[in-house]
């Protein structure tokens, strides 16, 4: 097989086993690679009713057909499970070189089963894998884990590993590949917690082969210079990281603020992209054969949040930082590096920490209970609370249950700003009703990178539309949802799609894989994938009526800004997205959609 | 430039050091008139890579010849290929050759190599001893390749084991037979050893340490091998790899002071003014010591060369003594040792060993915490950092931050611990 | 006067296009180990660079390498490897302290740049600007040190 390596590593870590299996080809054809192949291997291999933490549960990590390859940001993989968080598939989409390295060391996926008797860690080779004792990692930060396993395997692995808070089970911890890049979302470092497993090694030295090699390297040069052309891509990412968003966003005036209780943030300019430039950042470092470079290597000469590390990113700069109040870029820079070293997915941890802010200013929550005052603002509080929850210490072990959980224990979920129990990133729909309706219907609850609304809606690419217009915008919705997914299956980067869409895409997938296809075929790949996982949803119980927003997010009217007066107005546009997707009023998807794309 | 007047000058040996006295010569002096003279009647070939002609991995002979072939032409010197030298008159300062021959020179470069030790063993004679050292030998082994499948290797080091592989057909015999307790002992410390003798028993290579070959009897078309503790070994072949000696026995009265090789000063030149020696005939000072060694390595004889070739032309350039260094195969497994592994000068090791991986990595320190060897099996990607780390004389710190010696040493590693000044 | 790939570590992002680039053109496949060029880069240093052979004047490979399989043409720049004649015995990686020439398992030969004839891949693919094909008048080693002092400024000790 080009593109594809052809083969599925499966380790069984109750019995201490690994085989190697060939990849379906046609399997690969329908559902890609990444998210797509993984979410169809989860969905036949486990019930999804079943406990996220129990040994049924599985963890897949997949790489696309394009991972490992020259085709702009080739280098994701993503971590696809039963989420904790949500209770729904989970499919956690991260870069560095972790994936790239899995498939030089010839493998496209990683199925681990069943659950360790203690603490061990993988090391994959060249074709092979070791289950090595991981007793004495067991407790360690995410960056010591690595380096330590560096050391006992080889300088040149990639390590994918979780910190205290995916062994404590905090259910929005993460996977932390390199150090500093993320499989962020939905829990999925809880779950490989939950299996003992601290780290996955890897280390390859073999080659991913390409088609038409003639074809790829033009589809190569022609993404690369689009992404070269396109002001977003080369300048705005390149200069200021994803916080270049900060300013744009809140002058939109849907920049969430103390949890959502406001939609313009009076601090945005000092955590903004161009102050990090100016006070933290380093220098710029990008991802396995990415031509944008976002990561930011940044350090604080602050005694008081001294770190060096890499980030925040937009979304980890806003939660920490606008959602909680702060305005201070140093102590944001320090919580982000403690959930990087913790382990934890910084969106969750950040709105949960509002949320519990929120709780605070109401006096629901008091200082008895949190053993400290939890003021909008306090950036001493918010980093406290930060390590606190990744350790699960003190009113930290609630808080580790995320806001919704949090909430509802003191009787007022309504304060948790999320979907599906998943936390929400840094736009608040009601400056841009598209992307409340992607919110509402993405298939691992709130999430930005399922259906990213904010580029037609605020950013104005491929072409503006009015943010608070709610007609077409399921139309959109829908086209942007499947258009992530084949971007997700096919392992490069969304961040590409500010200059490339799908036609491009398609030219690498055929110049890659040497498959026939249309563009027809593709789009119809990525609505499959979403089908998938609603299919899984479902299977777990979690409906239609679950695509909600917070009653603040519907009905309370933003109070100031551009956006004043908005509400999401998903009853708008709910029913005609349903109609889109194929799927009847209950949000289930009908026989003939599912016949035509091949899931009946 | 430097030198103007002609001058007659004397190369003997067409090999590595002799070739690069010769350009390093010719690039400074393109007056003087040169002799090149070698015993062999070939071209310049490299000798180092021979095994691999035997094996079929060389397409011919052509594949060793190391010079195109109007090299010699384009030097513009006298060949005198196929002649044996006899004597050298340091007085009269005349290369006495067979046949009555002489040429006279002002300058002279001895670069005469080394030949294969052959023990006396009772029924065994010379000529049926195998010795892999020149084109001659490489090609009788190569004829023999496909009539020989029980053969014994008398001693442990590197030209038997290469010799080994060489011939090594599946469904044959092979013994190694050495009398130190370790193969490569020249090379290798005990450990490292281990790993290569456990490799090569996987592939059916049979080894007897500490022992000897005595005899070999043969009863009728069989040749039975006898060693010192009795045992009778059956074999097709034997093949003497018990190192070389100088070629020297030329220079037995002409003044040239002489001990194991030819003893040359740090301008590599001899106690007899305008007469030099380089390679595998020279004892040159060593990297570490100073003192007197015999290297017998490729590079270091074509460094050797070079700066006796530049000292001909009127330079006064030093030889900074050549590090150890070896790299070679052991049936896939690459073994690397470069520097001093071994002497009382090593005061701490880092070790690595893997035994699931069969790696093992031991960079030795001296006193001062700098880097003066290191051996490498199976994981060698940072040879050369490594060997450019010991030529510089660097201290190995930096090496244990992390543990980060247990993996391959990048040169990026070693610029970013220069400009951090941990170097 | 004669283009060269000159080094700007200071622009690098450690991304390996670079290797993916020069992989994919010399073996049509994408394999890092298979690169001519390598990125060096550690943990969470802001230390990153591409690594590629300066084409030494006195190349310490060639003078290695005892097949005559290390080349550099009459009046050229660029030393190369010549895959028919080489053996495959490492002795040049051993005598490069750079590592820039290195051992290819799956050909059983060393592989070092080329500079493409004149068309260097990796350069084309450098989003950055990190590695360039210009006209080099400073002497290699000049050029070196040159290089080691931008590293300096731009590798600024990042210890908490």
């Amino acid at each position: 097989m080009k593109g594809w390596v052809g083969k599925i590593l499966r380790v069984d870590l109750t019995k201490g086993e690994w085989k190697v299996e060939e990849l379906d080809r046609n399997l690969a054809q329908q559902f890609i690679g990444g998210r797509g192949l993984g979410s169809k291997i989860l969905f036949d291999e486990i019930d999804p009713r079943i406990d996220p933490f129990s040994p049924d549960n599985k963890l897949i990590m997949a790489t696309g057909p394009l991972t490992g390859t020259s085709a702009s940001a080739a280098g994701r993989y993503m971590a696809i499970t039963k989420s904790p968080l949500t209770g729904t598939i989970a499919c956690s989409n991260s870069g560095g070189h972790f994936g790239a390295e899995l498939k030089f060391a010839g493998f496209d996926l990683l199925i681990i089963e069943g659950k360790a008797k203690e603490p061990v860690y993988l090391y994959v080779e060249d074709g092979r894998v070791e289950i090595r004792e991981a007793k004495h990692l067991w407790g360690k930060t995410t960056h010591e884990a690595t380096d330590q396993i560096l050391s006992e395997t080889d300088i040149d692995a990639r390590v994918a590993c979780i910190g205290p808070a995916g062994e404590k089970l905090v259910r929005f911890a993460c996977i932390i590949n390199d150090k500093h890049r993320a499989a962020g979302r939905s829990g999925v470092g809880a779950v490989m917690g939950s299996k003992y497993l601290k780290a996955v090694a890897v280390r390859g030295t073999g080659s991913v082969g390409i088609a038409n090699k003639e074809a790829f390297r033009k589809a190569t040069l022609d993404g690369f210079q689009k992404v070269k052309a396109n002001p977003v891509t080369s300048t705005g990412l390149p200069t200021y990281g994803t916080a270049v968003l900060v300013n744009v966003i809140n002058q939109h005036g849907l920049f969430p603020t103390r949890n959502f209780q406001e939609g313009v943030f009076e601090g945005a300019e000092k955590i903004s992209g161009e102050s990090m430039a100016e006070q933290i950042l380093i220098r710029n470092r990008a991802c396995f054969a990415c031509p944008i470079a976002c990561g930011r290597v940044t350090k604080t000469s602050n005694p008081k949040y001294a770190y060096s590390g890499e980030g925040p990113e937009y979304e980890s700069d806003w939660s920490l930082g606008a959602c909680c109040g702060v305005d201070q870029i140093d102590a944001i820079g320090r919580a982000n590096y403690l959930c990087d070293t913790l382990g934890m997915d910084p969106i969750s941890a950040g709105v949960t920490i509002a949320c519990s802010m929120e709780l605070f200013q109401r006096g629901i929550l008091t200082s008895k209970e949190v053993g400290r005052s939890l003021n909008f603002g306090d950036a001493d509080a918010m980093v406290e609370m930060v390590k606190a929850t990744g350790y699960r210490e003190g009113f930290g072990d609630a808080l580790a249950e995320g806001s919704y959980r949090l909430a509802e224990r003191y009787g007022h979920p309504e304060y948790s700003m999320s979907v599906k129990k998943q936390e929400f990133p840094a736009y608040d729909g009601r400056g841009a009703q598209g992307m409340g309706l992607q919110y509402a219907t993405s298939n691992r609850g709130a999430c930005h990178v399922r259906g990213y609304m904010i580029s037609p809606e605020i950013l104005g690419a491929p072409q503006k539309l009015d943010p608070f217009e709610t007609e077409e915008k399921a139309g959109w919705t829908k086209a942007f949802q499947d258009t992530t997914a084949i971007v997700d299956s096919s392992g490069i980067c969304l961040f590409n799609t500010f200059a490339i869409g799908t036609p491009e895409i398609l030219e690498y997938l055929k110049a890659a894989t040497g498959l026939e296809m249309s563009l027809e075929d593709l789009m119809k790949a990525g609505e499959r994938i979403w089908n998938l996982e609603r299919l899984f949803n479902l299977k777990a119980g979690i409906t239609g009526k679950e695509d909600r927003l917070p009653d603040r997010i519907v009905k309370e009217p933003m109070p100031e800004g551009p956006a004043k007066g908005k509400v999401v107005e998903l009853d708008k546009m709910l029913p005609e997205y349903y109609e889109l997707r194929g799927w009847d009023r209950d949000g289930v998807p009908t026989k003939e959609r599912l016949k035509t794309l091949g899931l009946e | 430039m430097l030198l103007k007047r002609k001058k007659r000058i004397v190369i003997i040996g067409n090999s590595a050091a002799g070739l690069s006295a010769l350009e390093a010569l010719r690039k400074r002096d393109s007056l003087s008139k040169v002799t090149l003279i070698d015993q062999e009647p070939y071209p310049a070939y490299s000798r180092v890579i021979t095994p691999y002609f035997i094996m079929g991995g060389i397409k011919g002979e052509e594949g060793l010849f190391l010079r195109d072939k109007g090299y010699y032409q384009r030097m513009d010197i006298k060949m005198r290929f196929g002649t044996e030298v006899l004597g050298i008159d340091t007085r009269l300062r005349e290369v006495l050759l067979e046949g009555g021959k002489k040429e006279v020179f002002d300058l002279l470069m001895i670069a005469t190599g080394s030949s294969p030790v052959r023990p006396r063993i009772r029924g065994l004679k010379n000529d049926e001893m195998g010795v892999l050292r020149n084109l001659d030998h490489a090609r009788q082994l190569k004829d023999l390749k496909p009539k020989v499948s029980k053969v014994l290797f008398l001693g442990g080091g590197l030209v038997s084991l290469q010799t080994l592989q060489a011939l090594y057909q599946k469904g044959g015999h092979y013994t190694i037979v050495a009398k130190s307790n370790h193969l490569l002992s020249q090379t290798l410390d005990q450990e490292a050893s281990e790993l290569v003798e456990q490799h090569l028993e996987r592939m059916g290579i049979r080894i007897l340490k500490g022992r000897d070959l005595v005899q070999v009897k043969k009863k009728r078309d069989k040749k039975i091998a006898i060693l010192d503790d009795g045992e009778e070994i059956d074999v097709d072949f034997v093949f003497i790899g018990k190192g070389v000696q100088p070629n020297i026995g030329f220079l037995r009265r002409s003044g040239i002071k002489l001990k194991r090789g030819v003893l040359v000063n740090q301008q590599l030149e001899t106690n007899i003014e305008g007469i030099y020696a380089a390679g595998d005939v020279a004892e040159a000072p060593d990297f570490f010591s100073g003192e007197k060694v015999n290297y017998g390595l490729w590079p270091s004889a074509v460094e050797q060369g070079e700066i006796a070739g530049k000292n001909m032309a009127g330079l006064k350039e030093v030889y900074p003594g050549n590090l150890k260094m070896n790299v070679t195969r052991v049936f896939a497994m690459p073994i690397v040792s470069i520097g001093d592994t071994g002497s009382k000068r090593v005061i701490e090791v880092l070790v690595k060993k893997d035994e699931a991986r069969k790696i093992y990595r031991k960079i030795c320190l001296n006193g001062q915490g700098v880097v003066v060897g290191a051996i490498l099996i199976n994981q060698v990607e940072d040879l050369g950092v490594l060997h450019g780390l010991i030529q510089e004389r660097k201290s190995g710190e930096f090496l244990r931050s992390k543990d980060l010696w247990k993996s391959p040493v990048s040169y990026g590693f070693l610029l970013k611990n220069i400009l951090q000044g941990k170097i | 006067m004669i283009k060269k790939i000159s080094v700007y570590p200071e622009k690098c992002t450690a991304c390996r296009l670079c290797e993916l680039a020069c992989s994919f053109k010399k073996i049509g496949e994408f394999n890092p180990v298979a690169s001519r060029v390598r990125v060096s880069m550690f943990g969470e240093d802001a230390f990153y660079t591409p690594i590629i052979c300066t084409q030494c004047d006195e190349a310490w490979c060639m003078k290695a390498c005892p097949s005559g399989a290390i080349t550099r043409d009459a009046g050229a720049r660029v030393v190369k490897v010549n895959r028919e004649r080489c053996v495959g015995c490492r002795m040049c990686t051993l005598a490069c302290p750079f590592g820039t020439i290195t051992y290819y398992a799956p050909e059983g030969k060393a592989i070092k740049c080329d500079e493409c004839d004149g068309q260097p891949e990796c350069v084309l693919f450098c989003p950055t600007g990190a590695l360039k094909y210009e006209e080099e008048s400073t002497p290699t080693r000049l050029k070196r040190m040159e290089t080691a002092r931008k590293l300096e400024s731009s590798s600024k000790e990042v210890q908490p």
